[in-house]
This record gives C-alpha cells, structure tokens and sequence, in this order.
C-alpha cells in the first residue's frame, strides 16, 4: 500500500475542494463592482417589506384611529412584546450602535442609543428591519447585565406615534417600557427580573 | 487588494470549508463573509476575510442552536513539540475517501486548528490570535486532532 505522509494528505485534500468556478465569477463581479448584485430575492424581498409597511400602516391606523396616547403605548407595547418573543432572524451583526448606524441605511432617521441602555450594562448584539404602529423600525437585540436578551424597537413619532404616551407594561412575561427619546419613539422589551 | 481576488476567495472557501465540511455552506458563508465586509466597508486583507468568514460561521450556527466550539481551556497545555511528531506515514488515504470522513469526524475547533497549521501554514501564534484562545490551548487542540485523525484513520483502514 502506498504512503504518504499525512500532512500531504490533508493538503492534498483541501486543495481538491474549491468553489464553483461561476460562485467565484460571481463573488469577483460584486466586489469589484463594491456593491451586491441586486439578485431576484433580493428585489422580491424588498418589494415584500415595502408593501408590508403599507398594509401595516393601513390597518393599524384603521384600528387605532381616535385612541388615546395610553392606548396607544399598550398597542405598541404589546407588538414590541410580540415581536421580542418571535426571536426572528437578525440581519446585521455589530458590535455598537455607531456601526448599526452605518449598516441600516434604509431607515428614515438616525439610530440613537437611549441612556436606559448604557445605564442598564446592556451589550448590542445586532438588528433588523421591523414595522411598530405601521411604521419602518429598527428592532435591535440587546443582552443585559445578566445575559438575557432584550429588544429595543426605534422609531420616528409619526402620525399616531406622535401622541405615544410614556408608560411601562407587562406583557406575555415580559416588562416593556414605552418612551420618547432623542426624538424617536423607543420601545424596550425585557425579561421581568 | 493585495492578493488575487480569485486566489483570496479560493482560500477563503477552503477555509469556510474548514469550519462546515459542507460544500454548500462553505459557498453559503464566504458570500456572507464577502456582503459583511462589502456593507462595512472593510479589507480585502486575507486575515479580515477570514475573521468575517469565522464571525458568520459562528453567528449562524448560534441562530441554529447547534452547539459547536466546546471551550477546551480547562486543558492542559502542550509545548511547541508536542505535535511535531504527528505527521506520520500514513496509507494514501485520500483518493478512497476515507481522509474527508476522519476530517468530518473531528471537532469543528480541531478541524479549522489542523487546516490552518497544515494547509495555510499558520503559526499556533497565529492561530491562537484569529480564534483568540491561548497558545497552549491551540498546540493542545493541534494534538489532539492529529493523535484523533490517526487513530480514526487506523480504525478505517483496519475495517
């Protein structure tokens, strides 16, 4: 039988596998071009999300139309729960807020952090694209002092946003705490202690 | 870019390939890598590319909740000799298959460990500062893989 020495082998074996050659023209021709080739899913998912934030708005102005800022705190505060709970898939990793800033261009309004968040130890985690009140949102997950995850929903205070009372709910075993800030509208769900 | 685009994706995949043993995942998370460091603005340097490429590994296998990268610091430390003995005459064993199975059978932190001493040729120095563990852990974890890989590899010859 023949042999070889096995640190060959392992070479030999590594250098058999390799992307396809059309992976390879690919990944070469965005970055080149510095920018990722618009790709069927990726139009159909933006096109998705667009149309998202309308029927969202449609409806939940339609269903919230009249109500008071306290009412409309506990709706958002239970959509924030909702969606704490939902545990959906994160779209951008980072390691703070001046680099989630750079990251989520398509927001209509700067992301801040909220002194609750520096003061409370929290560490980010990463973000995503989500609707509140009907509204393009920033979801962005947090790990607290005590490393359970919590999530911070940024938003500009538009139409009924506007009038979001300031107030702290209970909801699905979670505390959500609703607030304006730096002119955004934040709301923060999080483990009860 | 320093280094060949095509030649830096190349080794990129290997190295993703490392960490997944899956061709599809490999491909899956170099173009990952490759959007991160497009959308960040960040280096087409060889070391960049592979730190992305591990952050994503990690990122992705932490949304699937599957467990990988035991801690191994606990372990006892080896010296820089330690290994140097493990490249040993083996039976070619690669054309049958039976080397990419051994591979597939080791840790995943042992798999990268052994592709990045032996086919990128990077010192435990080296290794010790992408995977940011210490020294003696990954001289041990070297060890390690190479005593399992003979062991499994005797095992496959045997049967």
């Amino acid at each position: 039988m023949n042999t070889k020495k096995i640190d060959d082998q392992i070479r030999d074996y590594y250098a058999s596998q390799g992307p396809a050659p059309h992976s390879v023209a690919r990944l070469r021709q965005m970055i080149r071009s510095g920018a990722p080739l618009p790709s069927r899913r990726r139009i159909w998912i933006a096109s998705a999300a667009a149309l998202a934030v309308a029927l969202t708005t449609i409806i939940w102005t339609a269903a919230n139309r009249g109500e008071s800022p306290q009412q409309i705190a506990a709706a958002v505060a239970h959509q924030a729960a909702i969606g704490h709970n939902d545990k959906q898939e994160l779209e951008f990793h980072v390691r703070d807020c001046a680099e989630l800033q750079e990251q989520m261009k398509s927001l209509d309004f700067t992301l801040v952090e909220p002194a609750m968040v520096k003061e409370m130890g929290m560490r980010i985690v990463g973000a995503r694209y989500a609707t509140l009140a009907g509204k393009m949102a920033a979801q962005i997950l947090y790990i607290d002092s005590h490393g359970l995850p919590c999530t911070l929903y940024e938003v500009r205070p538009a139409d009924q946003l506007a009038r979001v009372a300031t107030g702290e709910y209970q909801v699905d075993g979670l505390r959500v705490s609703v607030w304006k800030e730096r002119g955004l509208v934040m709301v923060l769900a999080r483990p009860m202690a | 870019m320093p280094e060949s685009i095509d030649a830096l994706l190349e080794r990129g995949y290997r190295y993703a390939f490392s960490l997944s043993h899956d061709a599809v995942d490999a491909e899956d998370l170099l173009q990952d890598a490759c959007l991160s460091i497009l959308a960040s603005g960040g280096s087409w340097e060889q070391a960049y590319v592979f730190t992305t490429i591990r952050n994503r590994f990690i990122d992705r296998y932490r949304r699937n909740r599957k467990i990988l990268f035991l801690s191994l610091d606990h372990e006892g430390e080896r010296s820089e000799g330690d290994h140097a003995d493990l490249n040993w005459d083996a039976p070619d064993v690669l054309q049958n298959g039976q080397l990419g199975r051994a591979l597939g059978s080791l840790r995943t932190e042992e798999r990268e460990a052994l592709f990045l001493a032996v086919v990128e040729g990077f010192t435990a120095e080296e290794i010790a500062m992408l995977t940011a563990r210490p020294r003696g852990t990954i001289l041990s974890l070297l060890y390690r893989a190479k005593a399992k890989l003979r062991d499994l590899l005797r095992k496959q010859v045997l049967s």
